[in-house]
């Protein structure tokens, strides 16, 4: 009698792969040079076998550790390779992102279950810090920093709903049109604010002092009250 | 009552926050802030927008202390492809022969007893024996010719002091010892068809 | 319908707050203004509401009686009949609780349109009986995710899994009387059965004329008499009885329903009253009768009441298996209950896996108190540890004590149809 073995409740593939191409995408934001983008590819590409490396296959994989021995080799790899570069600044804009991608592929792996929410915020967390040291370091332009905030967070936003369509589906489930619509609505989003947040940075240079203290209290207050 | 305030007044600092965002864009308004004046108090307007930075790492803080043990809400549907599963028959007995002997209470040590007992009664009564009969070779003993067996199920006769003590040897209790004998003797012996 | 604020987007606040803090206190309006991509966002979940499911669900079989055995495919389909696009709309269909998947997933998510229709197919095992899909689970959320509607969309479906029962195990009544659908005593019925001598009084129609006109003797043709039965069907549903061969078989409840099930249909062809009742979560109570509504009565009580369910109580395996604990004075009170709503001349056909004594006593009570009884009980017990073959040996000693006691047991392996058995049964009463 043929049975389904075990239900596998992992993130779902697509999901895991647009998360972790956008995740990688904020990390090029912020990356420019060629040396930095090697690193990322390899990282994407680690995180990727991490992921392969604990899924479950019909007919099970021969030298089933490969994959997730060379992703990691890769990841740690690349990860050691922005620390050595020769210019600080370069680490500086790399290695963030980097950590946040192999921590992105080891919540949606999943490394435990119930720890893949954390992992993927704990990813999203890095790469945010990520853009702060960059805004902080280099003084840099706003359309960096805006687009690798957004693209961090539409990876986060992608991954969730990855491992929720698993949780509650299956990864063998057919959830390709919702995934990407997903994806696509929240891109789309975080474009838009992208678009609104350098129209207020033009017309921030004209703001007086007082209406700076007026917007910074509303908008705190607004963002506690969205948290509640 | 208490959940409607803390609704009202959310709503009203909501409220108030985007009349100040409003208020913040029509020119006039502002100038009328004794912002010059705070800013003078404090030194610097550094520090004014500061606090502000304080502030929003205050609620920050506290935002990722409830985020620390907050989870998604969701639902949890059902797992339909297989079928629901059941306890074997005979499984409880397995689970009290392979405990720890400590970890069996009175209960447990009554549930195997009578068990057995009733199942020894019932395979006597297949011989064609009377109920009284069956009961009555049970008590003696005579139902089996496994001595700890026969001792475990009889009510008046305990087990005797190296029988108590063997058990202990090996981390069974006299029960266990005594049980799983009766039901190697039920399973092999006795009654047949 | 549950509606949820799932609260995913919560900790996005925490990003534009740490944007707000860092830009400010360190003098980078680049990054202050990342705060304002962050509240953007934190902001997103705020433009959207929970959606209004409206939806139906159809199911195809691709074989609606199949052999046993057969996977069987199942092909739903879903439609969003309402006026709102379902952004992400999560589908688990009821797969019937006894039947497994063995292909494909029951699980399906997508993008629906109004008017549009999503399908998904996949496999499941068919097992002997007759199996109800239960209500698919949707879950609804909106295009952000901040809020879900879980709801469920039913559609009566079911898998009818080939297994006739060819003779019914309804047995002689003490009074004489055959009980069979057709009796076996001489009367007025349609079919001819003998010949005797004339008694004053017989009726003239019964007269054999043709041997009078031959013979001159006087006989009267006894044609066989139809005599409609009563018979109850008992199922045993005590959280004793839910116990099965081995992880992910059907438990003994669920065989017994599909026993029950098949029964029912069986006996609905004939002109015998049918009634059912359970032991189990709480006593159910069917007073034996015929008709379509009885019979649609019967199918609903199997649909639909507590004690029918197949899924085991939840408590069984927490309590390490714990066979009939508290349950024996529950058993008596149910028995008690039933015994005296029961008619005198109503046979019992008690179907348990036999699984403890309280249900084999309860049997002798009911047959010592008149009611002609038999009992069918599925085997789920196998040979391995010792007190899985200490079960099967006492299930052995339960079924000789009742048949010691005139009450007959039908021996059921499951992997067996019923059918064939309760065949072969009657074989082996023939020859004996």
């Amino acid at each position: 009698m043929v049975r389904v073995s075990g239900v596998s409740h992992r993130p779902t593939p697509l999901a895991t792969a647009l998360a972790l191409l956008l995740a990688a995408v904020s990390t090029a934001i912020l990356s420019p040079t060629v040396a930095q983008r090697v690193a990322i590819v390899a990282a994407v590409v680690g995180a990727g076998l991490l992921v392969v490396g604990g899924r479950e296959f019909a007919t099970a994989l021969p030298l089933g550790w490969l994959p997730t021995a060379l992703g990691a080799a890769l990841v740690l790899g690349s990860i050691l390779r922005g620390e050595t570069l020769a210019d600080p600044r370069h680490s500086i804009e790399l290695v963030p992102g980097l950590v946040g991608i192999a921590l992105l592929g080891l919540g949606l792996r999943p490394l435990r279950g119930r720890f893949a929410r954390r992992f993927v915020s704990a990813g999203l967390a890095a790469m945010v810090v990520g853009v702060g040291l960059v805004g902080i370091f280099e003084g840099a332009g706003p359309l960096r920093l805006l687009g690798a905030t957004a693209a961090a967070i539409a990876a986060w936003d992608v991954a969730e709903h990855g491992i929720s369509l698993g949780e509650q589906l299956r990864t063998d489930a057919e959830t390709r049109s919702v995934e990407l619509l997903h994806t696509g609505a929240t891109s789309a989003y975080g474009a838009v604010t992208v678009v609104v947040a350098l129209i207020i940075y033009d017309y921030g240079a004209t703001l007086s002092l007082g209406a700076l203290v007026l917007l910074l209290g509303a908008a705190v207050t607004l963002l506690a009250l969205l948290y509640r | 009552m208490n959940a409607t305030a803390r609704r009202l007044g959310q709503l009203a600092l909501a409220v108030a926050s985007v009349v100040a965002v409003g208020l913040a864009l029509v020119p006039g308004v502002v100038a009328l802030l004794p912002v010059e004046a705070v800013v003078a108090w404090l030194g610097n307007d550094y520090f004014l927008l500061g606090a502000f930075g304080g502030v929003a790492l205050a609620v920050l803080g506290w935002a990722v202390a409830r985020r620390a043990t907050g989870r998604v809400e969701q639902a949890a549907p059902p797992d339909p492809e297989t079928v629901p599963n059941a306890p074997r028959p005979g499984e409880r007995v397995d689970d009290l022969l392979a405990r720890w002997p400590w970890r069996l209470d009175r209960s447990d040590r009554e549930y195997l007893r009578g068990r057995l007992r009733t199942a020894a009664v019932y395979s006597e009564l297949g011989t064609g024996r009377s109920r009284t009969a069956a009961r009555e070779r049970v008590e003696s003993g005579a139902w089996t010719d496994d001595p700890v067996a026969a001792r475990y199920l009889s009510e008046s006769a305990g087990p005797t002091v190296t029988q108590r003590l063997r058990p202990m040897l090996r981390g069974d209790s006299w029960t266990q010892y005594g049980a799983r004998r009766a039901a190697r003797a039920l399973v092999e012996g006795g009654g047949g068809r | 319908m549950t509606v949820r604020a799932t609260g995913r987007w919560r900790g996005i606040v925490a990003v534009a707050l740490l944007f707000v803090a860092v830009g400010v206190l360190t003098d980078r309006p680049a990054t202050l203004l990342a705060g304002v991509v962050g509240a953007g966002l934190a902001a997103y979940p705020k433009l959207s509401r929970p959606p209004t499911v409206d939806l139906e669900l159809e199911r195809h079989l691709g074989d609606a009686r199949p052999a046993c055995g057969e996977p069987v495919t199942v092909t739903t389909r879903v439609t969003n009949t309402g006026s709102h696009t379902l952004a992400d709309c999560r589908v688990i269909d009821g797969v019937p609780a006894m039947l497994s998947v063995a292909g494909g997933s029951p699980r399906h998510a997508a993008v629906l349109r109004p008017g549009e229709t999503t399908e998904f197919s996949y496999a499941v095992e068919s097992e002997p009986g007759r199996h109800q899909f239960d209500p698919a689970t949707v879950i609804a959320r909106d295009i952000t995710g901040a809020h879900e509607v879980e709801t469920t969309v039913a559609a009566g479906t079911e898998i009818q899994v080939e297994d006739a029962v060819p003779e019914l195990p309804i047995r002689p009544q003490p009074d004489g009387y055959a009980g069979r659908l057709v009796t076996d005593e001489g009367g007025s019925g349609i079919e001819f059965h003998s010949v005797r001598e004339y008694r004053p009084g017989d009726p003239i129609g019964r007269i054999d004329s043709k041997r009078w006109a031959r013979t001159g003797e006087l006989t009267t043709v006894e044609f066989r008499e139809e005599r409609p039965a009563s018979v109850l069907l008992l199922v045993d549903a005590r959280p004793a009885a839910y116990r099965a061969e081995a992880d992910g078989r059907p438990n003994a409840v669920a065989h017994c329903l599909a026993g029950v099930e098949q029964l029912v249909s069986a006996l609905s062809d004939t002109r015998d009253a049918v009634g059912l009742a359970a032991f189990g979560r709480e006593l159910c109570f069917r007073a034996p009768g015929v008709g379509t509504d009885h019979e649609t009565a019967l199918w609903q009580l199997l649909a639909t009441h507590p004690a029918f369910d197949a899924t085991p109580p939840g408590q069984v395996r927490a309590r390490g298996g714990a066979e009939g604990i508290g349950s024996d004075d529950e058993l008596d009170r149910q028995a008690t209950l039933l015994r005296k709503q029961l008619g005198t001349d109503t046979q019992v056909v008690v179907l348990s896996p036999l699984s403890d004594e309280h249900i084999v006593e309860t049997v002798r009570t009911l047959a010592a108190s008149g009611h002609t009884t038999t009992v069918i009980s599925p085997d789920v017990t196998a040979e391995g540890s010792l007190g899985q073959r200490l079960a099967r040996r006492e299930r052995r000693h339960r079924l000789r004590a009742l048949r010691g006691a005139d009450v007959p047991v039908v021996d059921w392996d499951p992997e067996t149809p019923l059918g064939t058995v309760l065949l072969a049964e009657e074989k082996r009463r023939w020859s004996a």
